[in-house]
This record gives C-alpha cells, sequence and structure tokens, in this order.
C-alpha cells in the first residue's frame, strides 16, 4: 500500500515536471496594449501560440512608457519565461534588462522595432529599409502606367528610417526613364499639416500623376489634399500607413493601392522565431524559410541577426477588409 | 477586538499594515512567485522613484493652504533631461552633472515655493502652470542638433550603480538612499522644530503666525525639499534605465499625490506621517507587482489605485463611525 502511495507521488511530481518543461512560455511586450496594430500583433502570436503548442503571454504598458515596459519585463522574469520578445519604446533603455533576463537564461528577443543590439538573439524586423523603398517606387509606377510626375510628402526631414526609405525608392526610381521625382516636401507627423502641404504641392505641380505620403499621417493627408483639390481620378495619392487610416480615401477614390506589412503575421513570426530557438535550432542563412501559417518566406540575416517577415504587403480595395489595425 | 479595531480606525499606518498583510496572503496562495525572496527583494527598487515623490508630497501637503505639487513629475522629467544632457551629449563629468540635476530639481521647487508662500499665489494654479513649463523645458533641452526631442543614453558605465546595482538581490538604491532618506524625514517631521512648525503652519497659518512660527519660510522649504526629492529620483531613475528621457515623469505627479493621501495625509494640511506614507509606498508597490505576476492586463491595474484610495476612505469612514473612540 504505502510503496503504491509512493509510486503515485513520483508519478504525480514527473507529471507536473514535465507538464510545464513541454510548454515553452513566450512572452511579447509592445509598446502599449489598447492599439489595433498591436493588437494585430497579439492576434498573430496567439494563432502561432494555438498551432505550435506554446503559452504565449501579451503584455504591456498602457502608455508608451520606458519605465513601465521595463517593470513589467522584469516580473517576466521573475515568473519565469523561457523567451521574451520586446518591441522596445527606448532602444538603449532596454539594454539592462535584456542583460539581466538574458543572465537568467532567458532567450532574448526585438520584435517590430530594434533594441539593445548587443544582447538580444534576433531582431524580427517587418520588412528591411530597402524593400520598403522598392515597393513604394513600384506602386508609383504602377498607379501612373510608368511615364509622368509623382511628387512626395515626407515626415520629419531628419527622420532616419523615412530617409532611408526615400533613399532607396530613388534607387529604384533610376530603372523607370519615364517617370520623374518633381519634388520632396515634409510634413511631420501631423495629417493636418500633410493636407496643407499636399494641397500647395498640387497647386505648384498641377501635372502630377501620383503623391506618396512617407509617413502613417502624411499618406492619409495626401489623399485628403488630393479630394479636397478635385483631383479624385486624376491624381493618385498612395504611402506607406495603416489600413484604418486609408479604408474612407479608397471609397472617396484618391486612393487604389498603399505600403504596409502585416502585424498580424509579424506577431506570428514572433512566436514562431522563439519556439525554433528554443527547440535548439539555428535559424538557415540568407534563404526564404518555410514557416507554415504565414503568407511569406522569412529570411534570415545573420550579420545583423535579424529575421525578416518579407517583402511589405500592399494594400488594394480587393484586401483591405481583411484588415482591422 | 474592539480595540484592535478602534486601532484600525484612528491609525492609518496600523490600517494599511493590515491590508499589506491580508493581500500578501491572497497574492502568496495564487502566485507561487510572490512571497519568494528573490521577488519580495527585487520589487523594492519600483517603490524607490515613486516613493520619493510621494515623501515630497507628504511634506507639502502637510504644509496646508492647499498645499500641493502637480509638477512633481515634470521635476523629475526636467532634472533627468539636466543630467542626460550635461553628462551625455556635453561631457560634463557625471558627478558634477549630477550634482546639477540636483541643483535643477531644487531650483524648479524653489520657484514653486516662492510663487506659493511670498507672493501667496494657490499652490493648485501654480503648480499647475509649472507643470507644462517643466515639462516643456525638459522638451526643450532634450533637443537634438537635428532639431527632435531625443533621449540621452550614453553614460559613463560607472553611473549605473545606482540604480542597477544589488547586494544579496537588495537593489543599492534601496537601502543606501531611499531608507536612509525615510528616516531622516521620519525623524525632521517627528523630533524636530522644523516638524513642529510645519504641522503647527499645515493646522493653522493665522495661529502659527501669532506663535512666531515662520510660516513663510516653512512654506517655501517644503518645496525646495520636494524639488530635491524629485531630482533624487530622477537621478536613480536615469541610472536604473541607462537612459535620461523628456517622458520619464509623465504619469507620475497625480500618482504621488494619490499615494500621499492613501498614506493619511490629509489633504487640507496639517496631519501625516512618512510612515503612514511608506506604508502606502509598499502597499502599492506590492498590489503592482502581484498583479502584474498574475498576468493581470495593465488595463486593470491604472484603476487600482483609484479604487483602493476610495475604498480606504470608505472602510475607515465605516470604522471610524463605529469604533472610534477618538473625536
Amino acid at each position: 500500500m504505502r510503496k503504491l502511495w509512493i509510486f503515485l507521488l513520483i508519478s504525480v511530481m514527473i507529471l507536473l515536471t514535465v507538464s510545464s518543461l513541454a510548454t515553452y512560455k513566450i512572452a511579447f511586450i509592445p509598446k502599449l496594449v489598447g492599439i489595433p496594430y498591436f493588437n494585430a500583433m497579439e492576434a498573430g502570436g496567439k494563432r502561432a501560440a494555438k498551432d505550435l503548442g506554446v503559452e504565449f503571454i501579451y503584455t504591456g504598458p498602457t502608455t508608451d512608457s520606458v519605465a513601465k515596459q521595463i517593470e513589467i519585463i522584469d516580473n517576466l522574469i521573475t515568473k519565469g519565461v523561457d523567451a521574451i520578445a520586446v518591441a522596445p519604446n527606448d532602444p538603449a533603455a532596454i539594454t539592462p534588462i535584456m542583460k539581466k533576463a538574458k543572465g537568467k537564461g532567458i532567450l532574448t528577443m526585438t520584435s517590430d522595432t530594434d533594441g539593445a543590439q548587443n544582447v538580444r538573439e534576433v531582431f524580427v524586423n517587418q520588412a528591411r529599409p530597402r524593400d520598403i523603398g522598392y515597393a513604394v517606387m513600384d506602386v508609383v509606377a504602377e498607379l501612373m502606367d510608368y511615364k509622368g510626375k509623382f511628387a512626395i510628402v515626407s515626415g520629419g526631414p531628419t527622420a532616419w528610417n523615412l530617409n532611408t526609405w526615400i533613399m532607396y525608392l530613388q534607387q529604384r526610381l533610376a530603372e523607370y526613364p519615364d517617370i520623374e521625382l518633381v519634388t520632396i516636401r515634409y510634413a511631420g507627423e501631423d495629417v493636418q499639416k500633410a493636407v496643407d502641404v499636399g494641397l500647395s504641392v498640387i497647386q505648384a505641380f498641377p501635372d502630377i500623376k501620383v503623391i506618396v505620403g512617407m509617413n502613417s499621417t502624411s499618406a492619409p493627408g495626401v489623399a485628403e489634399a488630393v479630394e479636397l483639390a478635385g483631383k479624385v481620378g486624376q491624381i493618385w495619392a498612395t504611402g506607406i500607413t495603416v489600413p484604418s487610416m486609408m479604408k474612407e480615401h479608397m471609397k472617396k477614390g484618391s486612393v487604389k493601392k498603399f505600403v504596409l506589412w502585416d502585424p498580424e503575421n509579424l506577431g506570428y513570426l514572433t512566436v514562431w522565431a522563439a519556439k525554433y530557438l528554443l527547440d535548439g535550432n539555428e535559424f538557415p542563412a540568407n534563404k526564404p524559410i518555410d514557416v507554415p501559417g504565414i503568407s511569406t518566406k522569412p529570411i534570415y540575416y545573420p550579420g545583423t541577426k535579424e529575421l525578416v517577415l518579407g517583402p511589405p504587403l500592399v494594400f488594394t480595395p480587393e484586401n483591405i477588409d481583411k484588415y482591422n489595425f | 477586538m474592539k480595540k484592535f479595531l478602534n486601532l484600525m480606525a484612528t491609525n492609518r499606518s496600523f490600517f494599511l499594515f493590515i491590508f499589506l498583510i491580508a493581500m500578501f496572503l491572497v497574492f502568496s496562495f495564487v502566485i507561487p512567485e510572490f512571497s519568494t525572496i528573490y521577488n519580495i527583494l527585487n520589487m523594492t527598487k519600483y517603490g524607490v522613484e515613486i516613493g520619493l515623490l510621494a515623501f515630497a508630497e507628504t511634506l507639502i501637503i502637510i504644509s496646508g493652504g492647499g498645499g500641493i505639487d502637480l509638477s512633481i513629475g515634470s521635476i523629475l522629467s526636467l532634472s533627468a533631461m539636466v543630467i542626460g544632457v550635461l553628462a551625455g551629449r556635453l561631457g560634463m563629468n557625471i558627478v558634477l552633472a549630477s550634482i546639477l540635476g540636483l541643483i535643477a530639481g531644487g531650483l524648479c521647487g524653489a520657484v514653486n515655493g516662492f510663487f506659493v508662500s511670498f507672493l501667496r499665489m494657490p499652490p493648485l494654479i501654480v503648480t499647475l502652470s509649472t507643470m507644462y513649463v517643466y515639462d516643456s523645458l525638459a522638451l526643450l533641452i532634450a533637443v537634438d542638433k537635428w532639431g527632435n526631442p531625443m533621449p540621452v543614453s550614453n553614460f559613463p558605465y560607472g553611473y549605473f550603480f545606482i540604480g542597477q546595482q544589488t547586494y544579496f538581490n537588495i537593489p543599492f538604491q534601496v537601502i543606501a538612499i531611499f531608507i536612509p532618506l525615510a528616516l531622516i524625514l521620519h525623524f525632521l517631521l517627528s523630533k524636530t522644530t522644523f516638524g513642529r512648525y510645519l504641522f503647527a503652519t499645515g493646522n493653522s497659518e493665522v495661529v502659527a503666525r501669532f506663535s512666531n512660527v515662520p510660516v513663510k519660510k516653512i512654506k517655501f522649504s517644503v518645496y525646495v525639499i520636494g524639488g530635491f526629492l524629485a531630482g533624487l529620483a530622477a537621478l536613480i531613475m536615469t541610472s536604473r534605465i541607462a537612459s535620461a528621457r523628456p517622458d520619464l515623469g509623465a504619469g507620475l505627479n497625480l500618482q504621488a499625490i494619490t499615494i500621499a493621501v492613501l498614506g493619511g495625509t490629509n489633504i487640507m494640511g496639517g496631519e501625516g506621517s512618512i510612515l503612514g506614507t511608506l506604508m502606502a509606498i509598499v502597499v502599492i508597490t506590492a498590489l503592482y507587482n502581484g498583479l502584474q505576476l498574475a498576468g493581470i492586463s495593465s488595463i486593470w491595474q491604472v484603476g487600482t489605485l483609484g479604487i483602493i484610495l476610495i475604498g480606504s476612505a470608505i472602510a475607515n469612514i465605516i470604522l471610524s463611525r463605529k469604533y472610534s473612540s477618538v473625536e
């Protein structure tokens, strides 16, 4: 009888250990919770967790607070998760806590935004700047049937990421001999300002066929400018922004195509990558990786330890209703 | 039993202590990691910065006449940026930069104190205005050579011991700064002439003035001390997160006031204690830690501070009506 009890006790203990070992706990900490973009990443993470049989923890601050984000990561370390992926609010401030996590044997990653570059194991990147610049230029060319003039309205004149995208856009432009870029103007992170700048561009260059808004506020801004100037059908607005800000303009006919990536797939890839590394695998370098469950084939670049989701996504009236961020 | 409830009703620190024990028991049962020594020691560092701000508010609110400092978090932001810009961008010696950061905090407090005590302006109006001014100044000095307000992160390595060093899991800033300071402030309030003058001023400014209490100086000095405490919090925070940002104090203004009030500081002045505020800090720090470990969404955490405050106020009213032999 006593042996039976001991046997039962031991089996329960083994069962508990096994069950706690069997599922990885993978945490993703967004910049803040409660905005459509990160909700989409959460949805992707949840879907991946279900497909891969891991536990997905999604937690973050309610504002883009650096201090709170660090505190949340610290408590995840206390809880003993297996992997921590973060979209840092401050790339430098995240470093000490990521070092601590790594010291405790936790897999540390960044996703959506990079940070703690010397510590993190991998950065799950949505798209490379070159791909974004090229994708925007290709959309512009297609919209004007590969011939004509276009203008750009960007955010801040010193925004590093926007300028990099513009640089690659111009690199791609060289391959379209019949297309001319007439001007680049700046409107900051402000939709209304982008409307004003867009209107003045249309007035100064009435013969342009396309106007590009390079950031999330400029793209809907220039679309509204096209509508206000009564140029719907003559000038197409496009750019890089979230679908929720462009839906209305698509209905009004000023926008046909624009560019971003799919945050749902980015969330999925983040959890997939964590599980893949926790299983002891190494990413195959510089070639497309088959990730069942997402629509792209990500590529790993070992030089910068970046796992890139893939080429950006082009939104059209046909696919825009599938996305709610 | 009656004696126990009586103590609960009349002594806020005791009330919070009982509340803390109850909360501790509940969390320990539900969350296995909560009552580990590592977690308890590790969580203390998250109470330090907000705790210093709450101490500042305690002194300021006790001084009475509507005494309050809505700019306390903004002073933190500004002091942090002073340290960051001087050390990180201009390459000044880090010790000197830290001292100047503390002085900047004290100066901000002095400006508040000047308007409140010498120009007799309402503290609410003064500090509401300076809140915007200090926030704006923090952004202004954060502007880099390309015209954008940016955080500063290139501190010398030696700076990080203040906020990141631990001894047997005890954070340096807790053992070397927070606890000694809490003791000093407790002593200041309960054992010194300054403390007696402060409570006298808070209870009735008119009576205090007739009793030869230097009311203006007392009021001025609590704002200056408050500013210094905010500067110290800025120093600890920038060292802990290795980054000076113009938004570090965002959201801390009202949190600090809430904790002071939860700790039994009478918003009308003349009443309050460092011990009470300390208990409130411990309660709030442990609460946030428990909620996060339990995996409860931070959307819920925002409201809990308010619920605890109103809940404790209600409990206090009920208890004191039923059991208080005082009054």
